[in-house]
C-alpha cells in the first residue's frame, strides 16, 4: 500500500495554521497593564490590582473564608455592603477617634490624645464636647489625621444621607437645611442628634449635639466611628455631590489606594479568588503596649502582609489549615463540631471555644390571641426545661439561656440577677396543684392497690413545671372542659384537651416557625420540643421548619394587609457592640414596632415602663448607671417574656499554633470578632 | 440544510420563551418572592429600592411583571444581583463563567476519551478479567457517593500524599494560590479567558485540517494529518504558555490546581460513558458488516476501531453534545468541596440566598447553551451517519 508523504503543500498548511495562532494568541496579552511596585494597576473586568505599599519583612498570615468579598470601598463597605466578610478585609484598615481594647473589651483612645472620652457640657442652645487628637496619628501614606477627616467623614454622611452603619455612628439631627431635601432621615426631630461638627483646629474637633447625649450617643456614637481621609475621598465626594444619586456614586467609586489609619492597608481583591492586606508599617500605634482584661500585649504590625483565601467547604478548608496552606479560619459561626476531631491531637494546631456575644430565642406575635396572653407566655416558659433539652436532647452541645446579655460579655453581664432568672426555672418547684390542692403522696393498700395517703410532697420537675403551667393559664382566662385538664400521672404527662380563653374553644392551630434542620439542627429540634409542650398543655400547635428568608421573610415583613402572619418563631441575633449593648431599643422599644416604624420590634411589644427605661438608658452618662438602667430592662424582658432566650453555642475556632501566636484566645466570640486581630497576631 | 437549521432556531427561540415564563412564574410561585427580598432586605437603601422596583417592574401586577421581565432579558439586562447589590447579574456570571468552563470542559472532554476508550476494549474483550475489573470499578465509581469521594481525594491526594512526598503535588481545593496571584499583573478571568481561547483555536484549527486533509488526501496520509493536526493542537497551547505568553506562571498555576478535580471528575464520570459505549458497541459487533470485515480477512484492530467504534460513536456523541452543553452549569458539589467559585456555586448560593435575578439569569443562560447544544447534536448526527436525513 502506498504511504504518501506530506506534501510540502501540506506543510505550509499546518506551518501556517500555527502561526495564525501563535499570531493570534499573541494579541492582546499587552492590553493587560502592568506595574512597577508601588504603582497603582487597573485591570480589566471589575478587578484591581493595586499596590499602594510594598510588603516589608514579616510574615504571611494567611487566613481563610468562606464567602467573597463584596467591596473594596469602606463607604461602601459600613452600608450597603456591610457583610462579616468585608469587615474582616477592610474593618482594620480605618482610625477612630477612640476604639475597644481586647479581649478585656475596654473602652480606650485611638487617634485622641486622651483615652477618656469626657462628657458633653452645655453650650449655647445645646451640648457639645471638644476631642483632642494626636498629633502623631497619621494614614498610611504619611498624610496627618486630623480633625478636618473627621469633620469631611460626618458632613459627607450628612450630606449623602448614607445609611447603614454610618447613621448609627454620625446620628445628625434633622436641621432646617435645604441640603437635607430628600433625605431618608429617620430620626426624629426631639430625638438626640448632632448638630455640628467642627474642626476647632488641626488636632481639635468639637461635636454639638441638640439635647445632652448619653453614653449609647457618646462617645458609642461618633466616638467609635471610622474616620476616612480627606485628601483621598475629597474629589470623589465632589464629583459625587453633582450626581443625582451621589450615595450610590460614593459607593460605587473604587477604594484602591485608600489610605489607613489602621493596623492594614487593603491592597487587591479579585472576585471569587483572594483578597489580600499588607502591614501599616507606619501605623501610629506600632509597639503601644495594652493591658486588657489580664492580658499585657503589642501591638503591631508583626507580619507583612494577610492573604484572604476563599473556601467553599469547611472540611476541605481544615485539610489546608492542617497543611499550613492557612493558619486561621474565619467564620462567623465557628467551626463545626464534627471537625474537631481532625484538629484535636494535631501538634500544629490548636482549637478553642469562646463564648458568643449572641442568643438564639422564641418570640411571640403579641398582636395575636392566645400569645398576647402573658399567662400562655409564662407556661410556654414554665414548660420548657432548659437545662435537659441543651444538656440532654441537644447532646450539650448548647448552653441554656435566662438573659439576653451574654455571659461571655463580662462587663456587662449581671450574674447575681441572671442566676436569679435561672433559679425560678433550674429549680422549679411547688407545693400547689393547678387546681388549689396539696400534692398527696400515692400509697398502696393491704392488697397492693394504689391509694392517695394523707402525706404530701412538693412537686419538683416536670410534675411541678405543668402544674405551674396550668396555673399560670388558669389565671389568665384559660380553662378546659371537665376532666380535660392536664395531669402529670405515673411519672409523665397526661395531655389536656379542648382548652378554651375565656369559656370559647381555643381551635386554632399555633404555628410555630423554626429554620428548618438543614440549617440549624438545634432549633428545629427545639421547635419540636416546644410543639409537643404546647399539645401537651391542650392547644393545637405544630412545628413548621421553614427555610431561613421565608422565615425572615414571614415574621419581618408585613403582608399585603399590613400585618405580619405568624403566631411564634425561633431564630437568634448576633448582637452588634459589646461594649455598650444597644439591642434593647433596637428589639422591644415600641418606636422600633416592624409595623410602626419598619424597626426590628416585630413582636409588638410595647411595654411603657421598659419605653421609658429606653429612654433612661440612652441619656445616661456612666457606665454605671447604664449598667442599672439595662438591668432594669432585662427584669422587665423576664417577666413579661416578649422573647423566651433558650440557648446560644460557643463559637469553636482553631489556629496553625506551628505558625502564628496570639497573645490571647479567650475573647467574646472568638478571635474571628476582632477580624482575626491582624495587627497584633506574631509568628509562632 | 439551512432549512432544518432555521426551522430549529425558530422553534428553539419558541422553547426558550416558553422555558422563560415556566421559570418566571415558578419562582413568582414560591415564598419569599422578589418583591418581598427587596422590600425586606436591609441593606438596599429605600430610594434604590424604589427605583430598582420600578426597574424590574416591581411596581406593576403580576402580567405586566412578566412581559417587564422579558423584555429585560432580551434587551440584555438581566438586572441587579440583590445579595451582591449593585453588581449586575451579566458581569457576575461573565466573572464565573471562565472558571467553570475550564475545570468542566476539561473534565468532560477527559471522562468521554477515557470513557469511550475503556468502552470500546470492554466490549472488544467481553467476558475476560479485563470486562469483568473494569465494570466492577467502573461502576464502583460511577455509584460511590461524590461529596465523600471529592473530600477523599483531596485528603489522599492533597493532603496525605504531600506528608509522604515531602511536597505538594496536588494542591487543597481552591482554584489558585493567592500567594502567587495577589499583586500580579493578571486577573485569574484574564488567564482563564487565555486558556479557553487558546486551546480552543488549536482544536478548531486541528479540527479543520484534518477535515480538509479527508477531503484531499487519500488515506493513510489524512490519517497521519489527522493525528499530527491534533498533537500539535494539544501541544501548542502548552508551547505558547510556556515559550510565548508573560501568563506562564499563572496558567501552571491554575493547571495545578485543575488536575485534581477534574481527576476526580473522570473518575466518577467515565464509567457511565464506558457502558455507554460498550452496550452501542456490542449491538453493533453483531452487524452484518462487522462479520464481512471479518471475512475480508482486516485485522482486529482495523475492525474494532474503524468499523466497529466509529459506529458506535453516534450515543456517545449525543451524550457528549448534551453534556458540554451542561458543563456551564458545573457542579455544586464539585464547586463547593473543590472551593471552585463557578456557575455551579453561584447558582446555588443565588437559590440559598433567594437571589431571584441572579437564579434566573443564571438558568436561562444555562438553557440557551442546551438548546445550541440539541442544536448541534442534530447537525452532528447527520455528519456521523448519512443515513439520517432531517424534513
Amino acid at each position: 500500500m502506498r504511504t504518501p508523504k506530506l506534501s510540502g503543500r501540506w506543510r505550509l498548511v499546518v506551518a501556517f495554521a500555527v502561526f495564525a495562532l501563535v499570531a493570534a494568541a499573541c494579541g492582546d496579552d499587552d492590553a493587560t497593564t502592568t506595574s512597577a511596585p508601588g504603582a497603582t494597576t487597573t485591570t480589566a473586568g471589575g478587578t484591581t490590582t493595586p499596590t499602594t505599599q510594598p510588603p516589608t519583612g514579616g510574615f504571611v498570615y494567611k487566613t481563610g473564608i468562606f464567602q467573597d468579598t463584596t467591596t473594596d470601598n469602606f463607604w461602601a463597605y459600613v452600608d450597603p455592603a456591610s457583610t462579616v466578610w468585608n469587615a474582616y478585609v477592610l474593618g482594620p484598615t480605618k482610625p477612630a477617634l477612640f476604639g475597644v481594647n481586647y479581649p478585656g473589651l475596654e473602652l480606650t483612645n485611638d487617634v485622641a490624645v486622651s483615652e477618656d472620652p469626657g462628657v458633653a457640657a452645655a453650650d449655647g442652645d445645646g451640648f457639645s464636647v471638644t476631642v483632642a487628637i494626636r498629633d502623631d496619628a497619621a494614614w498610611s501614606d504619611g498624610t496627618p489625621i486630623t480633625a478636618n477627616d473627621v469633620v469631611f467623614t460626618a458632613q459627607t454622611v450628612f450630606d449623602f444621607c448614607l445609611g447603614g452603619g454610618w447613621n448609627d455612628s454620625y446620628q445628625w439631627a434633622l436641621r432646617d437645611d435645604p441640603d437635607t431635601e430628600g433625605c431618608q432621615r429617620t430620626i426624629e426631630s426631639e430625638a438626640i442628634g448632632l448638630t455640628n461638627v467642627e474642626a476647632i483646629d488641626d488636632q481639635t474637633v468639637k461635636f454639638t449635639w441638640n439635647l445632652l447625649p448619653g453614653l449609647a450617643i457618646w462617645p458609642h456614637g461618633p466616638g467609635l466611628a471610622a474616620i476616612m481621609p480627606e485628601h483621598f475621598w475629597g474629589p470623589v465626594v465632589a464629583e459625587a455631590s453633582g450626581s443625582d444619586d451621589p450615595a450610590e456614586v460614593l459607593y460605587a467609586a473604587s477604594g484602591v489606594g485608600d489610605p489607613s489609619g489602621g493596623t492594614t492597608v487593603f491592597d487587591s481583591r479579585e472576585a471569587g479568588a483572594f483578597a489580600r492586606t499588607l502591614a501599616n508599617d507606619t501605623y501610629y500605634d506600632k509597639g503601644r503596649e495594652i493591658i486588657s482584661g489580664g492580658v499585657t500585649y503589642t501591638t503591631g504590625p508583626f507580619m507583612s502582609e494577610q492573604t484572604f483565601n476563599l473556601y467553599g467547604d469547611q472540611t476541605a478548608a481544615v485539610l489546608a489549615l492542617k497543611a499550613g496552606d492557612v493558619d486561621f479560619l474565619y467564620n462567623p459561626l465557628g467551626l463545626q463540631r464534627g471537625l474537631l476531631d481532625q484538629i484535636i491531637g494535631d501538634p500544629n494546631l490548636t482549637s478553642f471555644t469562646n463564648a458568643t456575644n449572641g442568643f438564639r430565642y422564641m418570640a411571640f406575635n403579641l398582636r395575636r390571641e392566645p400569645m398576647s396572653k402573658q399567662g400562655f407566655r409564662d407556661a410556654v416558659a414554665f414548660m420548657l426545661d432548659k437545662e435537659y433539652v441543651a444538656n440532654s436532647v441537644l447532646g450539650g452541645v448548647a448552653f441554656p439561656l435566662y438573659a439576653t446579655l451574654p455571659e461571655g460579655n463580662a462587663n456587662w453581664y449581671n450574674e447575681e440577677v441572671a442566676d436569679g432568672f435561672a433559679e425560678i426555672y433550674v429549680n422549679a418547684s411547688t407545693d400547689v396543684r393547678h387546681d388549689g390542692e396539696s400534692f398527696f403522696v400515692i400509697g398502696e393498700d393491704e392488697e397492693g392497690n394504689p391509694i392517695v395517703t394523707e402525706e404530701t410532697y412538693t412537686a419538683t420537675g416536670a410534675e411541678a413545671r405543668l402544674h405551674l403551667a396550668v396555673a399560670a393559664l388558669k389565671a389568665d382566662g384559660f380553662s378546659w372542659p371537665e376532666g380535660q385538664e392536664p395531669d402529670f400521672a405515673d411519672l409523665a404527662i397526661v395531655p389536656g384537651s379542648g382548652i378554651m380563653l375565656d369559656g370559647t374553644p381555643l381551635t386554632q392551630q399555633l404555628v410555630i416557625l423554626a429554620p428548618g434542620p438543614a440549617y440549624d439542627p438545634l432549633r428545629a429540634t427545639y421547635s419540636l420540643i416546644i410543639a409537643q409542650a404546647l399539645l401537651d398543655l391542650g392547644f393545637n400547635a405544630r412545628a413548621k421548619p421553614t427555610d431561613f428568608n421565608v422565615l425572615v421573610d414571614a415574621v419581618f415583613v408585613p403582608d399585603d394587609a399590613g400585618n405580619l402572619d405568624y403566631d411564634m418563631f425561633l431564630l437568634g441575633w448576633s448582637l452588634g457592640n459589646p461594649v455598650l449593648p444597644t439591642y434593647h431599643e433596637s428589639f422591644w422599644a415600641a418606636k422600633n414596632d416592624t409595623l410602626v416604624n419598619d424597626g426590628n420590634n416585630n413582636t409588638g411589644f410595647d411595654n411603657a415602663d421598659f419605653n421609658a427605661l429606653v429612654e433612661e438608658f440612652n441619656v445616661a452618662q456612666t457606665f454605671e448607671e447604664a449598667y442599672d438602667i439595662m438591668w432594669q430592662m432585662e427584669q422587665i424582658l423576664f417577666e413579661v417574656k416578649p422573647y423566651i432566650v433558650l440557648f446560644d453555642t460557643g463559637i469553636i475556632e482553631a489556629i496553625r499554633t506551628a505558625s502564628v501566636s496570639f497573645p490571647f484566645l479567650e475573647s467574646l466570640s472568638g478571635l474571628q470578632f476582632g477580624n482575626g486581630f491582624p495587627g497584633i497576631v506574631a509568628a509562632a | 440544510m439551512v432549512k432544518f437549521i432555521s426551522k430549529r432556531l425558530v422553534q428553539m427561540f419558541l422553547l426558550f420563551v416558553i422555558f422563560l415564563t415556566i421559570l418566571f412564574f415558578l419562582l413568582e410561585a414560591q415564598p419569599g418572592d422578589l418583591s418581598q427580598q427587596l422590600i425586606g432586605n436591609p441593606d438596599i437603601p429605600p430610594e434604590a429600592k424604589a427605583q430598582l422596583a420600578a426597574r424590574l417592574g416591581l411596581d406593576q401586577p403580576l402580567w405586566g411583571r412578566y412581559w417587564s421581565y422579558i423584555t429585560n432579558f432580551f434587551t440584555g439586562d438581566m438586572g441587579v444581583a440583590l445579595s451582591q447589590y449593585p453588581t449586575s447579574v451579566s458581569s457576575l456570571i461573565i466573572a464565573a463563567l471562565p472558571r467553570t468552563l475550564v475545570l468542566f470542559l476539561s473534565a468532560t472532554l477527559l471522562a468521554y476519551y477515557v470513557g469511550f476508550v475503556t468502552g470500546k476494549v470492554l466490549a472488544w474483550r467481553r467476558g475476560k478479567a479485563t470486562e469483568y475489573l473494569l465494570t466492577l470499578g467502573g461502576v464502583g465509581l460511577y455509584t460511590v457517593f461524590y461529596p465523600w469521594f471529592a473530600l477523599l481525594m483531596i485528603w489522599a491526594l492533597g493532603f496525605t500524599l504531600s506528608d509522604w512526598l515531602g511536597f505538594r503535588f496536588f494542591p487543597i481545593g481552591r482554584f489558585i494560590d493567592t500567594n502567587e496571584w495577589a499583586g500580579g499583573p493578571f486577573t485569574t478571568n484574564q488567564v482563564f479567558s487565555r486558556m479557553i481561547w487558546v486551546a480552543g483555536l488549536s482544536m478548531i484549527t486541528a479540527a479543520v485540517i484534518t477535515f480538509v486533509a479527508r477531503r484531499r488526501l487519500e488515506y493513510p496520509a489524512a490519517i497521519r494529518v489527522r493525528n499530527y493536526a491534533f498533537l500539535a493542537g494539544v501541544i501548542f497551547p502548552f508551547a505558547y504558555f510556556n515559550f510565548f505568553s508573560p501568563m506562564r506562571p499563572y496558567a501552571w498555576d491554575i493547571l495545578t490546581h485543575t488536575a485534581l478535580p477534574v481527576i476526580t471528575l473522570t473518575l466518577v464520570a467515565f464509567a457511565g460513558i464506558m457502558l455507554l459505549t460498550r452496550s452501542s458497541m456490542l449491538e453493533t459487533l453483531r452487524e452484518d458488516y462487522i462479520l464481512t470485515a471479518r471475512a475480508k480477512g482486516l485485522s482486529e484492530k482495523v475492525i474494532r476501531d474503524k468499523h466497529a467504534a466509529r459506529n458506535a460513536l453516534l450515543p456517545v456523541v449525543t451524550s457528549l453534545v448534551l453534556a458540554l452543553a451542561f458543563v456551564i452549569s458545573g457542579g455544586i458539589i464539585t464547586e463547593t468541596v473543590f472551593s471552585w467559585p463557578g456557575i455551579g456555586r453561584m447558582l446555588f448560593d443565588a437559590v440559598v440566598l433567594e437571589d431571584i435575578p441572579l437564579a434566573m439569569g443564571a438558568l436561562s443562560i444555562i438553557a440557551v447553551l442546551a438548546l445550541i447544544g440539541h442544536l448541534i447534536a442534530d447537525i452532528l448526527y447527520m455528519y456521523l451517519d448519512p443515513r439520517i436525513r432531517y424534513q
